[in-house]
């Protein structure tokens, strides 16, 4: 523990962290004011308490120092100074309220899908990530919403949050002012997994931006060899992007969802399924394709057994577009991949550990885009 | 009715024993049927003080939970593992809340002294003051068999649309905050008609004990805003059982219109927990200065003015939430002007304080504490009042330290410090008033080494609600788990010495602490019919003719012939 203070004041103040955003400036300058003056008050109320604590203690009982009972002129000075105080300090926050309510024109505008429990931003080029990824003095409109229970973005460097509401869009915006990367947590509770609801925001300069923005909207292609990745390896990406790894593991270890380790082609039981529905190791590809697909997109048609339909629908995001159902195909090929029917029962396809085109090695940006970082993850712990 | 002797102010320590309201009738039965506020008082007081302990119980396995960035109770991949966390702030924040601050300071104290101070033998209706205790019981009978039947995750403001999906027992838990409501509003009835039509002749409003204008001012926010929270948990249970749509946006309801509901209730109850509370200020200090309380009307009608305007702010726990620029500029501004009361309070009892007699013993301990806490707690208002900063501090540990700050080191504080001032009254026993103090600076250190940290937490971005955090966050917490032991190791020793002075207390005269309010004028206990005779009505707060005897241990009202005015 001791080990941590140096990280705690190393480059933040007592009472905040260092901005990162034109909107945490004006916030700070706030802050400050607030605080100096509500420690100007604190400091007078104890310091004449105490003062009368010993000046008028008790010498002998019944004693009577014969104080004043009332003086309305005092009352309506000490009414009058906090009401100018308050309105000061109302007049300050609405005015930086007014500017945290109004972007500018030019802002990039990101798409913000809350769900539990991660966000996914998607970019005007198509691009789509589980980190946000800003340009720095780049002005930006994150559209919010939920496709399930409340949640908040909130990003403490930027002193920002506001709420993602299902059935509604909210907006919130912000202009990044330094390079670095920056918590970004939900603040609204939405379920078992809320504190596990965080993220990372990156500002970077343009032309990283650009360049990361490439490559999540292009996931089909390596963008160093130019060469198009195989599908495994996409839906690979798409897995941790799109929010199946909070839920579902690949890696045999249990979650709220069914591991996707050994799922392919194995005899499934099901607690929910139309009337004489089976599906066993012995169906063909085509069947269990089938089967996936639609878990994606309608989650509730048919649930595992020992597992409650929790799970919201991703036909947004897979489906309507060939683009998207060839998103879809890839996800269905990873989970194909991770069957155990291969030689000594490992999984016979795409194995990212052996692959030599994993994206880490091709596009450092990116394999950070696809492996959260530890700290993110309180519950890899063992 | 048993013969006095002599009129009871006088009495002092020489008090009948033979016949107070404990000893009056026998039996379990007597206490159970019984329709004596001072009873019903008492059981609520045993009843609050278990609820006290339950809610604290959960509170330490909070902090416990958080000495680990990752979880020391609750960790794994199965993020199940995290619902008994979450199930845990919430009974945490539920149990607080319905079952210890609402009814705390009106329920347990002001059913005990809300007639004394009246002169009055008992409340208007006690009959409905006693069917309000038991509504209170079975609300609470209904949570704790929530936890049994499958604890609620949602969080004590039971948002929705998680609340109308989440597969615990939501219902239960709802309704029993429901029937809670019930109880609520009955005793602040049965207040205001006491208030009104049971002074005693002379009593004017204005020469009210402060805490009756206090209990006055929260009985009007009982009544009024409690039945909107009512039909708020009914369309919840509604809205669960029937999927009206209404409040879950799946169905076409809308999750704000359940917000603006529910905080048009939960804000006026934070001035429902707070206001008592500086009822029981206003008498400690003015007591234990031994002075008329400074400005005595701008006292009273800052009560009056809390409980109004702290209807028109509900909005400011909804800035970020998707309220609307101009409602967030309205309620911002709203919300500052209701600093305003609370302000002109602490500033008259500062000025009470100039120029008296000061004692410090134990209850006057607790209000300097709330001085200092309640700064704190009022101060760090602004912060989250003013929009700019809001969207920063919004669900961050800076609001969890805000209300703590209040509704402790505010309303708990005073709560105990009530609890030590008529406890003489209550029991007939004095408790060792150096172990009070003693306790008091334990409970005062501990309660800042929890929470303050938890400010600065807040400003650095820790979000609240959360099982697992980022490493660097960790020393804050160790801190603050270590300020809730301390703090839990004050209060069993408060247990300790008050139950301890029940068996071995010195015999408490009527009035040990000099108190120049009515209820000090019957003996200790008082009778089961207060008052054998109508009380003579003086100006509250005149102390100059309470005079120590040494023979009593205690104050007596003796006649002063060369007053030193």
């Amino acid at each position: 523990m001791m080990d941590m203070l140096p990280h705690l004041f190393a480059d933040s103040g007592v009472w905040l962290g260092p901005p990162a955003s034109t909107s945490a400036e004006q916030h700070d300058v706030v802050f400050y004011t607030v605080l100096y003056i509500s420690a100007f008050f604190f400091f007078l109320v104890v310091t004449l308490m105490l003062v009368f604590i010993v000046v008028y203690r008790r010498r002998k009982p019944g004693e009577d120092r014969g104080g004043p009972t009332h003086n309305t002129p005092l009352e309506i000075i000490w009414t009058g100074i906090p009401l100018v105080v308050v309105l000061v300090i109302f007049v300050l926050g609405f005015r930086g309220f007014l500017d945290i309510d109004t972007p500018p024109s030019d802002a990039t505008v990101i798409d913000v899908e809350a769900r539990q429990w991660a966000f996914s931003f998607t970019y005007p080029n198509g691009a789509v990530s589980e980190r946000l990824i800003l340009q720095i003095d780049q002005p930006v409109v994150l559209q919010l919403h939920s496709v399930d229970v409340l949640h908040s973005l909130y990003i403490p460097a930027f002193r920002m949050q506001r709420n993602a509401i299902p059935g509604r869009t909210t907006e919130m915006w912000f202009q990044p002012t330094k390079l670095g990367t920056y918590h970004v947590f939900c603040t609204q509770y939405c379920g078992d997994g809320h504190a596990l609801m965080t993220t990372e925001a990156q500002v970077v300069d343009a032309a990283g931006y650009s360049a990361q923005l490439a490559q999540l909207a292009n996931i089909f292609v390596d963008p160093g060899t130019r060469q198009p990745l195989p599908y495994a390896q996409v839906g690979e990406r798409l897995y941790k992007s799109s929010g199946c790894a909070q839920c579902h593991s690949a890696d045999g270890s249990v979650g709220q969802g069914p591991t996707w380790q050994g799922l392919f082609k194995r005899d499934q039981k099901f607690a929910v399924a139309p009337a004489g529905y089976t599906l066993t190791a012995a169906d063909d590809d085509a069947r269990w394709e089938e089967y996936l697909r639609e878990s994606i997109v309608d989650p509730g048609a048919k649930v595992v057994q020992g597992y409650q339909n929790v799970m919201p629908a991703y036909a947004s995001q897979f489906g309507g577009s060939a683009y998207k159902e060839k998103k879809l195909a890839a996800i269905v090929e990873y989970i194909k991949s991770l069957d155990n029917h291969g030689p000594d029962g490992q999984p016979k396809y795409y194995r990212p550990q052996e692959s030599p085109q994993t994206p880490s090695a091709a596009a450092p940006a990116t394999a950070e885009d696809n492996s959260a970082p530890p700290s993110t993850q309180g519950k890899t712990e063992p | 009715m048993t013969a006095i002797p002599t009129e009871p102010r006088f009495l002092g320590g020489l008090a009948p024993r033979e016949d107070n309201y404990l000893t009056h009738q026998a039996g379990i039965g007597s206490w159970v049927f019984t329709l004596d506020h001072k009873r019903i008082g008492v059981m609520y007081l045993v009843a609050i003080l278990v609820a006290f302990l339950l809610g604290g119980i959960f509170a330490l396995l909070i902090r416990v939970q958080l000495l680990r960035p990752e979880g020391l109770l609750f960790h794994g991949s199965d993020l199940s593992v995290y619902k008994t966390y979450n199930q845990l702030f919430t009974l945490h924040g539920a149990v607080m809340i319905f079952l210890v601050l609402i009814p705390g300071v009106p329920g347990a104290l002001g059913n005990f002294v809300l007639p004394l101070m009246l002169g009055a033998k008992d409340v208007a209706f006690p009959r409905l003051n006693l069917w309000s205790f038991y509504l209170y019981v079975l609300g609470a009978l209904l949570a704790l068999a929530s936890i049994l039947i499958g604890a609620v995750d949602t969080g004590w403001t039971f948002y929705t649309p998680y609340a109308a999906q989440t597969n615990t027992a939501v219902i239960p838990l709802v309704f029993g905050a429901f029937i809670l409501g019930f109880s609520s509003i009955f005793t602040g009835m049965n207040f205001i008609v006491t208030i009104h039509k049971m002074r005693p002749a002379g009593m004017t409003w204005f020469r009210m004990p402060l805490l009756l204008w206090s209990l006055y001012a929260t009985a009007i926010i009982q009544i009024m805003a409690t039945p909107v929270l009512g039909i708020t948990l009914l369309l919840l249970i509604l809205e669960r059982l029937f999927q009206l749509g209404i409040f879950d946006p799946y169905f076409g309801g809308d999750p704000l219109l359940f917000q603006h509901f529910f905080w048009f209730y939960s804000h006026p109850a934070v001035y429902i927990m707070i206001l008592p509370a500086m009822g029981v200020m206003s008498e400690v200090i003015a007591t234990f200065s031994r002075r008329e309380i400074f400005g005595y009307r701008f006292v009273a009608l800052s009560s009056i003015a809390i409980a109004v305007i702290g209807f028109f702010v509900w909005g400011h726990h909804m800035f970020p939430n998707g309220q609307s620029g101009p409602l967030n500029t309205i309620f911002s501004g709203l919300t500052m002007l209701v600093a305003l009361p609370s302000a002109v309070k602490v500033w008259n009892w500062l000025a009470t304080m100039y120029k008296g007699s000061i004692s410090l013993q134990t209850p006057m301990c607790y209000s300097l504490a709330f001085f200092f806490l309640f700064a704190i707690g009022g101060l760090t208002g602004l912060f989250l009042a003013s929009l700019s900063t809001n969207f920063h501090l919004h669900d961050t540990y800076f609001v969890v330290a805000h209300f703590h700050y209040v509704m402790i080191g505010g309303t708990m504080f005073m709560f105990i410090a009530g609890l030590h001032y008529w406890w003489p009254k209550m029991t007939g026993r004095m408790f060792n008033d150096a172990l009070g103090r003693l306790a008091c600076l334990l409970l005062f250190v501990g309660f800042n080494v929890t929470f303050f940290p938890q400010f600065l937490m807040g400003t650095h971005g820790m979000p609240r609600r959360y099982a697992v955090y980022k490493p660097e966050f960790q020393p804050y917490h160790v801190l603050s788990t270590i300020g809730g032991f301390l703090q839990f190791a004050a209060l069993v020793l408060i247990a300790g010495y008050l139950v301890h002075s029940l068996y071995r207390g010195r015999r408490a005269a009527a009035n040990p602490w000099g108190g120049s309010t009515l209820e000090w004028t019957c003996s200790s206990p008082p009778p089961h019919d207060n008052f054998p005779t109508p009380p003579v009505v003086r100006a509250p707060y005149d102390h100059k003719h309470l005079l120590w005897n040494e023979t009593l241990g205690g104050y007596e009202w003796q006649p002063v012939e060369n007053e030193t005015r």
